[in-house]
């Protein structure tokens, strides 16, 4: 029982978040109108969690927080799946040149300090890409999503890869090939599948990475941007008054531990499950 | 680790790290705003025929691979330009910082090797029992625990409501008062940094303890403290030194984070400043740095792994 815990906690989580809209107008309550009249209210029967800096519901506000780290962990993980399964295949597949290049590539992109290089990114204007930057609220969230899916492919793609270059070898890609099986066919019919396993448990370990860096960048004031609220923005505000209310800095940190927990317990979970044997070994 | 390998090694981190400074050089061109912009909006005399003199004086009317052409030239020369936000040269800004994120790092990395060599080769010892699974589920917390607010609840703790230590870090100069200072800034260091040595230095182990020579050395009755440190450790510590030095990348982005949480004066903090002080330059350098850094890590953990461990040899490769 206790190993579904994680996949039951993000189950949960997942609905709970989804549903603050209908919870929000169920209470009523507003999470976004500042009420200056309710400034940190300790947590009672109206405000589970008590009331913000400007009389913002924490507890709503902890939930439509949760909506944006899940939306980002789940769009960059699949990004990220997606660039580094290609990659890790064609560079095991093809081997030689290609597999040099690729992960020299790979190499260099993951000894680079990644923080630093996430701030300079998130700098960039978006209006001298072409974007226009006004165009919807939620270009904060696009724009985190993308530059953090750019640097965490590089796990997903070093293990695709090392799947890729032994499934190679095989017995059986090595009969598709005597019988002229197209080069692309076979990455797609007999190594595709093989590697799938490796590549969920990656991708659920990147997630938790993944809420982990954007939690960061929004707690600098460089991911997702107020009024939208995240759990990194909200612990930004939270520091601002840690001398008068301390209080307020324990939830949104603590949703994110415990949520990179569920992931990264999820993530151990499902390598033992496609490898029993690694259970044995340790 | 024969010559002709580390040369080229040598020339594969030069060439990354030239990709790199163009890579970043031509990000800049995509920050919001340029020098002269930022010059301008401060001062309503300011017009549009004096920005395009001082955009030809300075060089910005010229395409982005000319000018980067001429900052490389001038940065061999040991010229990074000057910092906008400070008014001084950017290597003048950035070297103090240099030296207390140095310092930092490497008060939190002893502490952490000193805390996570007992409990990783403990937890080796007694493989699944429940000191070891009491100590994998602490790592895996500490892997989960994002850094900036362990930095957080330690201050609330130790600064709001114990008032022991002070709550920011930015270093008066004073010996004493820095040293109490530094104190919750290299605690969440240290505590954040654990989990990860100590998974490594367990699997280390673990694979080291299984080796042929230490079942020798157990049947010819040597004491199980000295099978472990004598025979085990020995041979566990070269992989782990090694991760240790690829991981400075990553050892920066942390310190960057515990910075900017406890205003504390070093690298991390500066090139926050430098971006949201659109300080492009002076944020373009600094990254450099610690990627030159990074990158001679990575190059010294190659002759490192074949000077700790003689089976290593780079020479068959050729």
């Amino acid at each position: 029982m206790t190993r579904h815990i994680p996949i039951l906690f993000l189950v949960l989580l997942l609905a709970l978040c989804f549903s603050a809209g209908a919870l929000e107008s169920f209470l009523k309550i507003s999470s976004n109108d500042a009420e200056l009249a309710s400034r940190f209210l300790p947590p009672s029967g109206a405000h589970l969690l008590g009331t913000d800096e400007l009389g913002r519901d924490v507890f709503i506000r902890l939930l439509y927080g949760g909506q944006v780290s899940l939306l980002v962990a789940l769009c960059a993980g699949l990004v990220s799946a997606v660039i580094g399964t290609g990659i890790g295949m064609a560079a095991g597949y093809a081997g030689g040149r290609w597999d040099a290049l690729l992960m020299r590539l790979t190499d260099m992109l993951i000894s680079l300090p990644a923080l630093p290089l996430l701030i300079i990114l998130s700098a960039l204007d978006l209006g001298k890409l072409g974007i226009d930057a006004q165009a919807t609220p939620a270009i904060s969230l696009y724009k985190i999503i993308a530059i953090i899916s750019l640097l965490s492919w590089t796990t997903v793609a070093r293990l695709a890869r090392a799947r890729a270059l032994s499934l190679r070898e095989m017995d059986f890609v090595r009969a598709a090939r005597a019988m002229g099986v197209s080069g692309l066919r076979i990455v797609m019919r007999h190594i595709f599948p093989n590697l799938l396993g490796t590549v969920v448990v990656a991708t659920a370990l990147a997630a938790g990475n993944i809420i982990l860096l954007e939690s960061v960048l929004s707690f600098l004031g460089l991911g997702i941007q107020p009024p939208l609220p995240s759990w990194g923005n909200m612990l930004t505000n939270a520091q601002e008054t840690i001398w008068e209310h301390a209080r307020l800095t324990v939830y949104p940190g603590a949703m994110i531990f415990v949520t990179v927990l569920a992931f990264n317990f999820l993530g151990d979970r499902l390598q033992l499950a496609l490898d029993p044997k690694a259970a044995q070994r340790i | 680790m024969s010559g002709s390998l580390a040369l080229n090694r040598l020339l594969q981190a030069l060439l990354t790290l030239l990709c790199v400074s163009f890579l970043v050089y031509m990000l800049i061109g995509l920050m919001p705003g340029d020098p002269v912009d930022l010059m301008a909006a401060g001062n309503p005399r300011f017009s549009p025929e004096d920005a395009a003199r001082l955009r030809a004086l300075y060089g910005l009317d010229q395409p982005l691979p000319l000018r980067y052409g001429r900052w490389l030239g001038n940065a061999l020369q040991g010229d990074l330009g000057y910092s906008r936000l400070y008014n001084l040269p950017v290597l003048s800004v950035l070297w103090p910082r240099f030296w207390n994120t140095g310092l930092l790092l490497g008060v939190s990395l002893l502490l952490t090797i000193m805390f996570a060599l007992p409990l990783g080769v403990q937890s080796a010892r007694g493989a699944g029992g429940w000191a070891d699974r009491a100590i994998n589920l602490f790592c895996l917390a500490g892997i989960s625990l994002p850094h900036f607010w362990l930095g957080i609840l330690l201050m609330s703790l130790f600064a709001v409501t114990l008032g022991w230590l002070p709550a920011g870090a930015s270093l008066e100069g004073d010996f004493s008062e820095d040293m109490r200072a530094l104190v919750l800034p290299v605690a969440t260091m240290t505590v954040g940094g654990l989990a990860v040595y100590v998974r490594h230095l367990r699997a280390a182990m673990v694979d080291a303890l299984r080796a042929d020579h230490i079942r020798t050395a157990r049947a010819k009755g040597c004491s199980p403290r000295r099978t472990v440190w004598n025979h085990a450790f020995k041979n566990a510590l070269p992989p782990v030194l090694t991760i240790l030095m690829l991981d400075l990348g990553t050892l920066f982005s942390g310190a960057l984070t515990v910075e900017t949480v406890f205003g504390f004066p070093g690298m991390g903090k500066l090139m926050f400043d430098a971006v949201m002080g659109n300080d492009y330059n002076l944020a373009l350098c600094g990254f450099m740095i610690l990627t030159f850094f990074v990158l001679l890590a990575n190059f010294l953990a190659d002759f490192l792994y074949a000077a700790l461990d003689p089976r290593v040899s780079y020479a068959g490769k050729r």
